[in-house]
């Protein structure tokens, strides 16, 4: 309890003003019921007679004095009628203060209950906010925690993958050398056979060429009519397209000798001398494919 | 042999280079001949039983004459094509032969023909060239030498000349009844058409640069005079009848003045003068003989025969006059000089060991080729295109026409003409 109005000066202060309030209320109540009793008190009636004008006089004298008995007692009657209803008032006064200081002290438990609930809620509150908090914070760090172990073993993860990558690469790498070295010396190998088979292929075209280059010419030359009455000095280049089997299939004059008879002569030479002797080896037509002759009289 | 071993290092090498760069083989060696021609006889279409001329025999002999081709003979005519789509190449390549010449020769109206040929090149299996020449029946003979030319032309890039004409002398009868006649024929020798006759000695035939007038010398008042004859008309007017000799007239190639020899000084000089007879002007003055003036193509130069070496050989003289340059050395006879048309040919007589014959002077090499293998030829003419000699050669005891290829592979008489014939002159290029 105490703690409670320790820890709530001001409600504490709220409820002193408000009790000495009520005090000085009952106190001035106090004060006024005497004064409302004052002109009740009986003062002794004198009484005389009269003559009529007199008694008239006393008449109206004593009228006046009912009147004003009459007018005593309904002041009186009034007085007391105010008095009581003064008294009611208080009294009404009273129970509303009371009621109402009843009402405020149960407001005030209430307040205090209420405060008092509310300091419990808020410390519940406080406390259950707070727990919650630890928990949050329990469970951030946890969580932290976790992260960090999910990140270190992410990391730890990434860091085995790349070594594994880099020594699968490492490896790959290594096997690609190993491949391409082996590829090379293949390759050179490959190269150093087609050198060796280009080598022979000539040998066995120069072989073949030089067995037909002869026949070849004779057989042109055979068949070639140098005309007759052509200057001295004419020479003709003649492009020759065969097919396997020595046959010309084209004869293209790729330099004239300007004379159109010489330039035909060749031609014809070239034509008439088809098919030319070729090689029986097949492989060696490419050789023969094309021919250029040099038509080129010694004279 | 060693020919042989270089080119093979040549084609291997060639080899180790671009395998696959074409092989290169000289070709050194071939026989020099004619070219082979089949000229197959037309086919005729009109109302006799056979064509008023063999064109095709024409053709043959004049391709023949040449001598750059080779017809083949009739005999071994495989097929006798009329058209294009009659003909079978294999068949003539079969014989070897270059080319092939068919066509047909039709009536069109009485005395009127329509001649049509085709030309082949028979390894290509390709027509050449052809035409269609309309002509009545005197020209058939022309228009066979105008198809003559059309294939020379084609096959050879050369002018043809055989649609031309020669003129020359002949002389007939005994010493007490003597004729002369000047004629013009074909160049075949065929269709001779008498330009003039004479009881006096008729000589030196030259042809104008147009073909229509023919300057000669005349002996017919006694002594020599020089005339100019038009072929066609026959009119014909003196020009040079100065006091001695009157010879050896050559028509200039601008047609406007005549090289001559002339005595009327004393001795035998050159001279030149216009054909108006208005000018004359002497280009030689030695004591030796100077005569045969030809003209070089070009118009600036003469070639004439002097003596003045001690023998006749010839010399080139400026036609403004000035010394005299020697251009024959061989031989103890050159003289009659005919200058080819392209200006590098010198053909003359060349006399040696007692013989006469036709030679060829080279004037780029100094080269002479004797052309001919008569004992007394005489008179070597150029024809225009350069390619044939045309000479008077005696044949028995008299002369005839003969015609001699410029590189002397082929000579052929010419149709035999009565008497004696000399002096030929080849015309100019028909116009």
């Amino acid at each position: 309890m105490w703690q409670a109005v320790r820890e709530n000066p001001r409600a504490v202060a709220y409820a002193l003003l408000m009790h000495l309030g009520l005090l000085l209320l009952l106190v001035f109540s106090l004060d006024w019921t005497p004064k409302s009793i004052k002109p009740g008190s009986n003062k002794p009636i004198q009484a005389e007679l009269v003559d009529a004008s007199k008694l008239q006089a006393i008449e109206e004298k004593k009228l006046a004095e009912q009147r004003k008995v009459e007018e005593d007692k309904r002041k009186a009657e009034e007085a007391v009628k105010q008095k009581a209803e003064a008294e009611r008032r208080q009294q009404l006064q009273q129970e509303q203060a009371r009621k109402a200081e009843v009402e405020r002290k149960q407001k005030a438990e209430q307040d205090a209950k209420k405060k008092t609930e509310a300091d419990r809620k808020k410390k519940a509150d406080l406390a259950a906010q707070q727990q919650a908090e630890e928990k949050r914070k329990a469970a951030a760090a946890t969580k932290q925690k976790a992260e960090a172990e999910r990140k270190r073993k992410a990391a730890e993860a990434a860091k085995k993958k790349a070594a594994a990558e880099k020594q699968r690469k490492a490896e790959q790498a290594a096997k690609e050398k190993a491949a391409a070295e082996a590829a090379a010396q293949r390759e050179a190998e490959q190269a150093l056979q087609a050198q060796l088979a280009e080598e022979q292929a000539q040998a066995r075209a120069e072989s073949a060429l030089s067995q037909y280059i002869p026949y070849i010419q004779q057989k042109i030359q055979r068949n070639w009519l140098r005309p007759a009455g052509s200057p001295a000095g004419l020479s003709c280049l003649i492009l020759v397209k065969l097919i396997p089997g020595g046959e010309v299939v084209d004869a293209k004059v790729v330099r004239s000798s300007g004379d159109p008879l010489f330039d035909r002569s060749v031609e014809t030479a070239v034509l008439k001398a088809s098919p030319l002797p070729m090689p029986d080896d097949a492989t060696m037509f490419k050789y023969f494919r094309e021919i250029n002759f040099n038509f080129k009289p010694d004279t | 042999m060693t020919k042989i071993v270089k080119l093979l290092i040549l084609a291997s090498m060639f080899i180790a280079a671009h395998a696959s760069a074409a092989l290169t083989i000289e070709i050194t060696q071939g026989m020099e001949g004619a070219i082979p021609i089949a000229v197959v006889p037309l086919g005729w279409r009109g109302t006799g039983a056979a064509a008023p001329e063999n064109i095709a025999a024409i053709i043959a002999a004049d391709l023949n004459r040449s001598g750059r081709f080779e017809s083949l003979p009739d005999r071994d005519l495989v097929a006798h094509p009329v058209t294009a789509e009659q003909v079978k190449f294999q068949n003539w390549r079969m014989l070897n032969v270059d080319n092939l010449v068919i066509g047909q020769l039709e009536e069109t109206t009485a005395g009127q023909y329509s001649v049509q040929f085709e030309l082949f090149d028979v390894f290509r299996g390709k027509r050449l060239t052809g035409a269609t020449i309309p002509a009545p029946a005197r020209d058939l003979r022309r228009v066979a030498h105008y198809i003559s030319d059309l294939i020379y032309e084609t096959l050879t890039g050369e002018r043809g000349a055989f649609n031309t004409q020669i003129a020359y002398v002949t002389s007939s009868g005994n010493s007490k009844n003597k004729s002369y006649t000047l004629l013009v024929a074909d160049s075949d020798g065929y269709s001779p058409q008498t330009i003039l006759t004479s009881k006096q000695p008729l000589m030196s035939p030259s042809w104008s640069p147009d073909g229509r007038q023919i300057a000669y010398v005349s002996f017919e008042n006694k002594t020599a005079e020089i005339y100019i004859q038009e072929v066609l008309s026959g009119s014909r007017r003196k020009l040079a009848s100065f006091k001695g000799i009157n010879g050896a007239p050559t028509w200039s190639p601008d047609g406007r003045k005549l090289a001559l020899t002339l005595s009327r000084d004393g001795n035998p000089e050159i001279y030149v003068m216009t054909i108006d007879g208005g000018d004359l002007r002497r280009l030689t003055n030695s004591a030796a003989i100077d005569t045969e003036p030809v003209w070089a193509p070009d118009g600036k130069s003469l070639v004439f025969t002097s003596d003045r070496g001690g023998s006749a050989q010839l010399y080139r003289v400026s036609v403004t006059g000035g010394p005299a340059q020697r251009l024959t050395f061989d031989g103890k006879y050159n003289a009659g000089a005919d200058i080819s048309p392209d200006g590098r040919k010198l053909a003359m007589v060349h006399g040696e060991g007692g013989r006469y014959r036709i030679a060829v002077l080279d004037l780029d090499s100094g080269l002479l080729r004797i052309l001919t293998d008569g004992q007394l030829d005489e008179s070597p003419s150029f024809s225009p295109n350069g390619s044939m000699i045309i000479y008077a050669t005696g044949a028995g005891n008299r002369e005839v026409l003969s015609a001699v290829s410029v590189d002397g592979r082929f000579s052929q008489r010419l149709s035999l003409q009565a008497g004696n014939v000399r002096e030929p002159v080849w015309s100019p290029f028909g116009k």
